[in-house]
């Protein structure tokens, strides 16, 4: 009795829960996303976002030239949901956001409408929180749109440039839960990788490259950093993993690699002003030394190479800090928090009004270089 | 309303199955006739036209003596110089039946096991058990000699329980055998060895067997008293005993061992466990077992223990492939696509794309065929096997890949699944039930239907009491000491320190009694 | 109560761990209370200390006599307080089952199936957790150290791999003096931990030294609560007050090499903690019934019971604010403190004012 009591049980339970597969989740019937760029129209005031996806419906997708084909779709809409919302009425499958690497923002987008185009992002459940965000000089559409040797290039490979470019300090890479947990903070401006799409010099193919670091201030104000600013700017943030300069001075030109970089802020407040200190140390590898004779690195230059090394990193930051917060008063360094943490009631009478505080801000700027290997060639004593 | 509906249905059943009809239903005289032809008579009726009734006919000292045997069960050396030789060679005084028979009994007959009926049906049981009867006439009694000598396999290895460095000796259809080679690996004369018959017409032997220093004589007389009260008609083999033993309520998995082996079964019995050796079956029955049995092997304890922890851990991760590795495909595939790594998602939806069945399907039909070409590669004959390997990789490998009708990903999971199964054998069934299942609720409610399915596995097996023993032992009730013998071994020199009798296990019932 | 099966402390304190981890993870952050990181730290260290204070009344019960159940003892007093303390704590048991399955449809419509008819999710996993309860306490007891194993690999692995992403800079201190709002949640999270009044109930099903493991026991949820709320603001910062389920945003940025977006593990394993919690709640409240209406219909109690938190559960959890509406703070804390502290010190009293008269009577 208690065996047959089971069976219609069990077939209940089948029954009813074969209402919760339709097909539509199916993988065949996603549209898997790898990439987002939103553009705002100026003319009909609508947003313009260009999404890369798989092309599935491609057979022999490896016999193909690229081995990651995709198709790119533009839809319009008054908002992001809106837009992504025709996207199942184009392609008729149901977009699947958990496999999007990245989510390009077009120049057309500025202030606090960046916020509000990655609102759907943050809400959708199957999306990422880690996926990358980054900023275009030019419209996010083209960053998308590139094409290299008549095959598109994915998401993927831009998302792996942005990766290596945050490896190697010549960008940051901010992915989207962060760019909230900076933007939340009252003080703190937060930073993107900045693409842009350059022509080759044949004119006829273009590629994208990351060249530097965008930076959204709440005034609306245009702002980035350099390659070469970013690089001071991961080191000032302990955020520097690898990176390369060169040291130019009168009598040798020095070419060095970062092996570790790691930096200290203590955080001091006199008379009204807050007051940090910075320490930088950073380990050195020589890759070139254009002084003299093979084999002619002496001993006694490793210290004129540390030093002026230190000077090269100790300006750069100077530089960096000075446009920074004098000319642009905008905190990506995250100052502003610092200062709450260490000063919390001081901060407190002081948030509101934190952007005039900034140019006030005082600095000791202390460098430790330290070079570690000179590479193959050998290390005369004297 | 429809529990009335029910007993009504049940009724009209009834008369359609008909009660087992034993041989005890039928009129046996109960007692041995003092005439010598009325006993002829009486057994030639029971057996018929049976070609195979041997009634020799002769005198000794003057007196009938009639031996009845069955052709083929008896040693023909052995009865030609034990029995037959020295009764009909037999010299003595009188002519009185009963003298002549308890002479015959006490003298003639000392090189062979003899047994006396009282009763007919003893005798009978005597008689198809391999026995020789030898009936005097005037007596109302008659002697069971052992001539046994039928065909019996020798002893081999063990078919289903390979071993590197285990001994090559497997039990054997004798059970008599079995327990001589178990005596011979546990020299203790605590070791016990019980003999109770069971299944109304075959009348097999079973051999409780258990160390009466160790066994908890709860679970000896809990196993004694269940398969006294066994209502069966025949024993084709033991898993025809093991449902008996089995712990109350429904379970994919059983609580009862089996093994083929003799020194596994008194490595067993060493614990304090109770063994049942089952005649006329090459397997052994083990109670209280536990689920972490099923990872273990002989080879765990006589290789090195690093090693032990490698293979076991391989089969625990093979047995949760072959149960959960189909399903969690189809719940990924069908509602948690974001799991796939980005690599390979692109790979499995190109490959998918043209099947036309959805994935839940798919893997429910190769998952079916599979099933059947195993079950094709253990009946058939061997001389079909090529046949077969070459439809089962040919067909259904390349073919319905190429025409696009299964995904190379679900071939490859496929595989992976029954490679698996095959590693962890004493759970193959129970792994291509659950398999099904899992693949069915993996594909009605993803991750989240499978995760509630895989808790009710878990709380099935631990609702489950092997004896009195936590089925789930030594992991839950978590148990230190025992635990060095369970998903890892820590080798002999710390286990032997301190010895483990199973019923000691915490939660189980002497444990309990003991608080 | 008669009780034949028994399990052991480790394994009943395993059960409750779990059941205290289903309510962190389907914690919904409320916005309005912004916490700083700080204030969350020391409203975490505040509800474990008021964790330890409330647990006392339990704590005096088990030391006087810790294989009688509450309800027994009340019964020594009299039949009609015993009878009335059955209905309170089967109210309580039934608002706290309904507050953890509106939780847990919450979640599910939220982050796992937002398309699905989540009554039928929920029908499952209380079909589950029926069967569970049916099988005895020995089942659930077994089974939770079988599932404490994946659920702790699960968050560790989740918290390690978050570890790089960990920066001190997310953390904000507390920038007034203004302690009222880290009492006030520090109440509101210890009241979310009905394990302990669960204790008093299944004290004859537990076998060996209980008294030891509840002090152990509430430690080890202040700790894994504080780790959570630690790793909450050290990696996710100010974004973990935008989300509705801060420990599955967690899951969801975790990863490890290939392995990413653990949120359906975690979501997995968080099941098997709701369905070892409502279980309890099952087998505690066929316990109660069985005292009020004897012990020959526990199928019935069972079925009974599902009934009531699945009706409770579809009603209350319609939408965002008819849960917030319906399941405030002060619901849950006017409940805990009543059952938790009130109602074992009132056993505690009347058994001490009866053995004081029949003292007297005696002499």
């Amino acid at each position: 009795m208690k065996k047959l009591k089971i069976i219609p049980l069990a077939l209940l339970f089948l029954i009813l829960f074969s209402s919760c597969t339709s097909g539509e989740t199916e993988i065949k019937n996603r549209l898997i996303i790898e990439g987002v760029g939103v553009d705002f129209d100026e003319k009909s005031k609508d947003y313009e976002v260009t999404v890369q996806a798989f092309a599935t419906s491609q057979k022999g997708g490896k016999d193909n030239a690229a081995s990651n084909p995709v198709v790119n779709y533009t839809v319009k809409g008054k908002t992001l949901a809106e837009a992504l919302g025709d996207l199942c009425d184009v392609t008729g499958k149901k977009t699947l956001y958990s496999q999007n690497l990245i989510i390009v923002i077009g120049n057309s987008i500025k202030g606090d409408e960046i916020i509000k185009s990655l609102d759907f992002f943050a809400r959708e459940y199957t999306a990422r929180a880690d996926v990358y965000v980054a900023a275009s000089t030019g419209k996010a559409s083209d960053i998308l749109n590139i094409n290299e040797n008549s095959s598109e290039i994915p998401a993927k490979i831009i998302e792996e440039s942005i990766s290596e470019s945050y490896k190697n300090s010549i960008s940051v890479d901010t992915e989207l839960y962060n760019v909230i947990n900076l933007y939340l903070e009252k003080t703190t401006d937060f930073t993107m990788p900045l693409l842009e799409v350059t022509k080759e010099e044949n004119g006829k193919s273009s590629t994208v490259k990351v060249t530097g670091t965008y930076i959204y201030t709440k005034n609306g104000e245009k702002n980035h950093l350099s390659a070469d600013e970013t690089m001071f700017f991961l080191m000032l943030t302990d955020d520097a993993k690898k990176g390369n300069f060169s040291v130019v001075n009168d009598d040798m030109t020095v070419g060095l690699d970062i092996i570790k970089s790691s930096s200290k802020i203590k955080t001091y407040y006199e008379n009204g002003i807050p007051e940090f200190d910075i320490t930088i140390k950073c380990n050195v590898d020589m890759v070139e030394y254009d002084a003299g004779d093979f084999g002619s690195f002496k001993a006694d230059d490793v210290e004129k190479v540390e030093a002026a090394a230190g000077k090269f990193i100790a300006n750069g930051v100077q530089n960096l800090l000075y446009r920074q917060l004098k000319y642009h008063k905008s905190d990506i360094f995250r100052f502003g928090k610092r200062f709450m943490q260490s000063f919390p009631k001081a901060y407190k009478e002081t948030e509101e009004n934190w952007e005039d505080i900034l140019p006030e801000i005082k600095f000791n700027i202390k460098v430790k270089t330290n070079l570690r290997r000179i590479g193959q060639e050998t290390l005369r004593q004297h | 309303m429809f529990k009335n509906m029910f007993q009504k249905w049940k009724k009209s059943k009834i008369g359609l199955t008909q009660p087992i009809k034993t041989d005890t239903d039928d009129k046996i005289p109960e007692g041995i006739f003092p005439a010598l032809s009325e006993n002829i008579i009486t057994i030639r009726e029971m057996f018929g036209e049976s070609f195979d009734l041997v009634i020799k006919e002769t005198q000794a000292n003057g007196i009938k003596i009639a031996f009845i045997t069955l052709d083929g069960m008896y040693d023909n050396l052995l009865v030609s110089n034990a029995v037959i030789a020295p009764v009909l060679d037999m010299k003595f005084g009188t002519t009185e039946p009963k003298m002549i028979y308890d002479h015959i009994s006490e003298y003639r007959t000392s090189e062979c096991d003899t047994k006396e009926a009282i009763t007919m049906p003893d005798a009978v049981q005597y008689l198809i058990s391999g026995c020789i009867l030898m009936f005097v006439d005037g007596v109302n009694r008659c002697l069971a000699l052992s001539v046994q000598g039928y065909p019996k396999r020798s002893i081999e290895q063990p078919q289903s329980e390979m071993q590197e460095f285990g001994s090559h000796e497997g039990f054997v259809e004798m059970y008599k055998d079995n327990v001589t080679m178990v005596r011979r690996r546990l020299k203790s004369p605590y070791v016990r060895f019980e003999t109770i018959t069971a299944g109304e017409t075959s009348k097999t032997s079973l051999c409780i067997c258990y160390h009466a220093k160790r066994a908890d004589p709860v679970t000896v007389n809990g196993v004694k008293s269940r398969l006294k009260e066994m209502k069966i008609d025949i024993i084709p083999g033991a898993g025809a005993v093991r449902p008996f033993l089995e712990a109350k309520g429904l379970s994919f998995f059983t609580s009862v061992g089996i093994t083929e082996r003799p020194d596994v079964f008194a490595a067993k019995l060493s614990e304090g466990r109770v063994g049942i050796i089952v005649d006329g079956t090459p397997y052994a029955l083990i109670v209280p077992y536990l689920f972490i049995e099923n990872f273990h092997s002989l080879d765990d304890y006589l290789s090195r223990p690093f090693y032990t922890l490698v293979t076991r851990t391989i089969k625990m991760v093979c047995f949760l492939a072959a149960v959960f590795l189909p399903g969690i495909y189809v719940a990924v595939g069908t509602f948690h696509q974001e799991i796939f790594p980005a690599n390979i998602i692109f790979e499995i939806s190109i490959s998918i794309q043209e099947t036309p069945f959805p994935l839940f399907v798919e893997s429910l039909i190769i998952h079916f065929i599979y099933e059947i070409v195993r079950e094709a590669g253990l009946r058939m004959p061997a001389s079909m096997g090529h046949a077969v390997s070459i439809v089962g990789a040919l067909v259904i490998g390349d073919a319905a890949v190429t025409a696009g009708l299964i995904s190379a990903p679900m071939l490859i999971v496929v595989a992976i699944t029954a490679i698996c199964s095959a590693v962890i054998t004493p759970l193959h069934q129970p792994s291509s039930v659950l398999r099904l299942l899992f693949i069915i609720l993996g594909g009605i409610s993803g991750l989240y239907g499978i995760m509630l399915g895989f808790g009710l596995i878990v709380i099935n097996l631990c609702s489950v009491n092997s004896f009195g023993v936590p089925f789930t032992s030594p992991l839950s009730p978590f148990d230190r000491y025992a635990n060095r013998d369970s998903l890892f071994f820590a080798g002999w020199k710390t286990v032997g320190k301190r010895f483990m009798k199973v019923q000691n296990l915490r939660g189980s019932d002497s444990d309990a009694n003991k608080s | 109560m008669q009780t034949r099966a028994k399990i052991t402390p480790f394994q009943f304190y395993t059960a409750l761990f779990l059941g205290r981890v289903f309510s962190l993870v389907a914690y919904i952050s409320n916005i309005r209370t912004r916490l700083s990181s700080e204030e969350t730290v020391y409203e975490t260290l505040f509800m474990g200390v008021l964790l330890l204070i409330t647990s006392l009344p339990t704590f005096f019960l088990i030391k006087k006599d810790s294989e009688s159940s509450i309800i027994t003892r009340a019964s020594c007093v009299s039949k009609i307080f015993s009878k009335a303390l059955c209905v309170i704590f089967l109210i309580d048991f039934y608002i706290y089952a309904i507050i953890t399955s509106g939780r847990f449809e919450i979640f599910t419509s939220s982050v796992m199936f937002p398309e699905t008819n989540m009554a039928l999710v929920l029908l499952a996993l209380l079909a589950v957790a029926v069967y569970t309860a049916v099988k005895g306490i020995e089942a659930i007891g077994r089974s939770s150290i079988v599932f404490l194993i994946p659920v702790l690999s699960v968050f560790a692995f989740v918290y390690i791999s978050l570890i790089p992403d960990f920066n001190t800079l997310n953390f904000t201190p507390m920038t007034s003096d203004d302690f009222s709002q880290i009492f006030g949640i520090g109440v509101y999270s210890c009241s979310r931990t009905v394990e302990i009044l669960a204790i008093s109930i299944l004290l004859p099903f537990v076998r060996g030294n209980k008294k030891r493991g509840l002090p152990i026991w509430t430690l080890i949820i202040t700790a894994t609560i504080l780790i959570t709320n630690i790793m909450l603001e050290g990696v996710l910062g100010e974004y973990n007050k935008t989300q509705l389920f801060g420990m599955y945003t967690l899951a969801l940025i975790a990863e490890f090499e290939f392995i990413e977006r653990l949120d359906a593990l975690i979501s997995c394993v968080w099941m098997l903690c709701a369905v070892i919690k409502l279980s309890l709640t099952f087998f505690i409240c066929n316990c109660l019934f069985s005292e009020l209406f004897g012990k020959e219909n526990k199928l019935l109690y069972h079925f009974i019971s599902a009934a009531v938190i699945f009706t409770g559960t579809t009603i209350i959890s319609g939408s965002m604010l008819d849960f917030s509406n319906v399941i405030t703070s002060a619901t849950t804390i006017i409940l805990y403190l009543f059952s938790a502290c009130v109602i074992p010190s009132a056993v505690i009293i009347a058994e001490k004012v009866k053995n004081g008269r029949n003292g007297n009577e005696k002499a």
